[in-house]
């Protein structure tokens, strides 16, 4: 299936603990996910990013999914996560 | 006079030399550990040794190591990041339990081979001298700014081979008096006791940072980690027999990295604020005490055993640092150098060998106990004077802390516009005070303005060409502006103005902010210009571990947003980490430099097997490491949350 619309790839990082509400969130409304890496580690928070490819009109519906379902964070200020959106030149599923 | 008081004046006129000596030693740039043992072997000289320095009651050993050495333990211990422990773990366990074993061995042999001394005595002398003590290294190690790493692989180092060391010692002790040797129960023994001291400490620490964090107390969760402190070294040793000083070890461990999770920022302010004055304290009356009770006609009694003592203990350390550090990942070839020169030793080895008494020992140790502690004595002193003295050379001349060329042409810069504004305002004054006539004043302001004007630029042109400098001076200025709010916050409780409750809040949020070391401060940044604009650029770089630190710690001073990825790559599959980082349009060579400045290429030897042999012999291979490979995308949408 090659697709004509212009879609983007979102690159998000998230804490761990919130994403597996994300995906959850993410995939009911009907959007991609794939996790690729976390920092495990002793003690430690670790980060989980997802992939995520969407149509570009969408991407603001994707930042505000992953916006709801992170957690508050406790410590003052502190960044949660970040999500950006990249340009794909060419999309195709064989 | 009575007792108490008699213990209570001596411990004040120790804690007011402590005082002195500290501002002594800052303004000789002598090591404050060292200035302390030699003023405290100068009181000695002139007064008499002391066996008993606060009174005959109180066994001076019982003092170090129930007293002075938990606290000490506790704090270094409190400090350490499990994840900057997690690196180097494996070489740290080798160097503190094989380590300590072979220096026991090697130390106990070639002391017995020299001196003549049996080969049982002279064993527990290797034990008792092969914990190492490097609080003047590290202390020297900060105030350099020396890599992070390599304080904890020294610190660490210490922390597990204390435990060890008394362990050996004990079974050294009990084979003496048995007279005859079972391995199967010894390395029973070993296991239990420091197995067993480690269990003790883990459970304690976890209970105990459970409690802290159900409570918002400053003073009471201070007070518990004192309890702690002490009440594992007591309850190992006490209650179940075991290793008193790795209970104290692992509970700092598990209480440093879990409990500051359940404490407020103003808790983990003060729990700071009072551990490191605590080991300050302890430190003081440690090295004054050693100083105190070391006596120069002994030593000068018995030079040739401390002299093959010396050699001996430098020998094994040579051995087990250059030997095992061969497992060390990717460990700096100068490192092993410093690690070996900075094996310090100090308070515990003389306390063991305090602990000896002619009356308490089995037969044949007996009358070597004198022989024991004059060695013990004269190694500690070897190792604190010569070695201590002289690492500060060392770690100048392996130029382990590299300055860049730009932060030394900053600091002369900045230098000297500083001292042209001076001249200028003190002319200004003169002139206004009629010192120097206005006509004077006059041809001369107008040079001195643009000599200003100028340096000003000149300072602005380092900073811009180098942001880890300017990233630098921006932290520092931030942490000013926090100390200043806080002590603004405190002048208006003091005087009314506020209420406890905002106080205890508004200081909770500074307080936030300067336990976060991380923490960007866009705002400022922001408003600067050239970061204020939208996220443009994704910029994925891959870089070593090892520079993560560095790299990461100077992109967000500088105002970027970083997330990492853990990922595996390069030569051996080495360990490396993904960065991914936001970055504003025009700020992109920025951030490269950043990354050029913190991920710098260097030359490694790892130990390879040499191939065609029966038996795989590891050959050191020479690697270029380093460096950072850095891709940039455009970004349509950015969001940070």
């Amino acid at each position: 299936m090659t697709n004509s619309e212009p879609m983007s790839l979102v690159i998000a990082v998230v804490r761990d603990s919130d994403s597996d509400a994300i995906i959850k969130a993410l995939v009911e409304a009907d959007f991609r996910v794939t996790r690729i890496a976390s920092t495990g580690g002793f003690l430690r928070h670790g980060n989980s990013t997802l992939l995520i490819g969407v149509n570009s009109d969408r991407v603001k519906e994707v930042f505000q999914i992953i916006r709801e379902h992170s957690t508050p964070s406790v410590d003052f200020g502190l960044m949660r996560g970040m999500a950006f959106a990249l340009k794909v030149e060419r999309f195709e599923q064989v | 006079m009575e007792p108490l008081i008699q213990v209570i004046v001596r411990v004040i006129l120790m804690l007011l030399i402590a005082s002195l000596v500290a501002i002594a030693t800052r303004r000789f740039r002598v090591p404050y550990t060292v200035g302390l043992v030699l003023i405290g072997l100068a009181v000695s000289w002139l007064v008499g040794p002391r066996e008993h320095p606060l009174g005959a009651e109180i066994s001076l050993p019982d003092i170090i190591l129930v007293l002075l050495v938990p606290p000490l333990i506790f704090e270094a211990a409190f400090h350490i990041r499990i994840e900057d422990l997690s690196r180097d773990i494996w070489l740290i366990l080798l160097l503190a339990i094989p380590g300590v074993i072979l220096t026991t061995l090697m130390v106990g042999g070639l002391v017995s081979w020299g001196t003549g001394l049996a080969i049982q005595v002279a064993l527990v002398f290797g034990a008792l001298i092969a914990a190492t003590d490097p609080v003047a290294v590290v202390a020297l190690f900060r105030s350099l700014g020396a890599p992070k790493r390599l304080q904890v692989l020294l610190e660490g180092e210490s922390l597990f081979n204390d435990g060890t060391a008394i362990v050996m010692f004990g079974l050294m002790l009990s084979i003496v008096r048995a007279g005859d040797f079972d391995l199967t129960r010894s390395v029973a023994d070993f296991l239990r006791i420091a197995g067993g001291g480690a269990l003790v400490g883990v459970i304690l620490g976890m209970v105990v940072s459970q409690i802290i964090g159900r409570i918002d107390e400053p003073m009471v969760e201070t007070t518990l980690t004192t309890v702690l402190a002490y009440g594992a070294y007591l309850i190992g040793e006490e209650a179940f027999h075991v290793s008193g000083v790795l209970a104290v070890v692992a509970a700092g461990i598990v209480n440093g990295n879990i409990g500051p999770r359940g404490m407020s920022p103003t808790t983990r302010v003060v729990v700071h604020n009072f551990w490191e004055y605590a080991a300050f304290l302890a430190n003081s009356l440690v090295f004054l005490l050693i100083g105190l009770t070391i006596d120069l006609n002994v030593l000068y009694a018995n030079i040739p055993e401390i002299l093959w003592a010396i050699v001996a203990v430098l020998l094994a350390r040579a051995v087990s640092i250059y030997g095992f550090s061969l497992f060390g990942r990717d460990l700096p070839g100068k490192w092993r150098h410093v690690l070996y020169w900075g094996g310090l030793r100090g308070a515990i080895a003389l306390a063991l060998a305090l602990s000896l008494s002619a009356e308490g020992s089995p037969e044949g140790l007996a009358g070597e106990v004198g022989r024991l502690q004059a060695m013990a004595f004269g190694v500690v002193l070897f190792t604190l004077l010569i070695q201590g003295f002289t690492m500060d050379a060392l770690v100048r001349r392996l130029e382990l802390v590299k300055r860049s060329f730009y932060q030394e042409e900053y600091e002369r810069r900045h230098a000297r516009f500083v001292a042209a504004r001076a001249a200028y305002e003190y002319l200004q004054r003169m002139s206004r005070q009629g010192l120097i006539s206005e006509h004077t004043w006059r041809r001369l302001s107008p040079l001195l303005e643009q000599q200003s004007k100028a340096l000003i630029e000149a300072v602005k042109d380092v900073l811009t060409s180098d942001p880890s400098v300017a990233a630098e001076e921006l932290d520092t200025a931030r942490r000013e502006a926090l100390r200043a709010q806080r002590s603004a916050l405190t002048g208006l409780l003091r005087d009314g103005v506020i209420s406890e409750e905002t106080y205890a809040q508004l200081v909770g949020e500074v307080d936030a902010a300067m336990t976060e070391e991380h923490l960007s401060w866009p705002g400022l940044l922001h408003a600067g210009g050239a970061l204020g604009a939208e996220i443009h650029w994704l910029m994925t770089a891959v870089i070593q571990e090892q520079d993560l630190e560095s790299a990461t710690s100077a992109l967000n001073k500088l105002g970027f947003s970083v997330a990492r990825l853990p990922s595996t790559g390069g030569f051996l599959s080495r360990r490396n980490v993904t960065l991914l980082i936001g970055i504003p349009k025009g700020s992109e060579e920025t951030a490269v430099k950043v990354l050029e400045s913190s991920c710098q290429r260097r030359v490694e030897f790892v130990p390879l097997p040499m191939r065609n042999l029966p038996l795989p012999l590891p050959v050191p291979t020479q690697v270029v490491v380093g460096g950072a490979t850095v891709f940039l995308f455009e970004v349509e949408a950015y969001d940070e949350f």
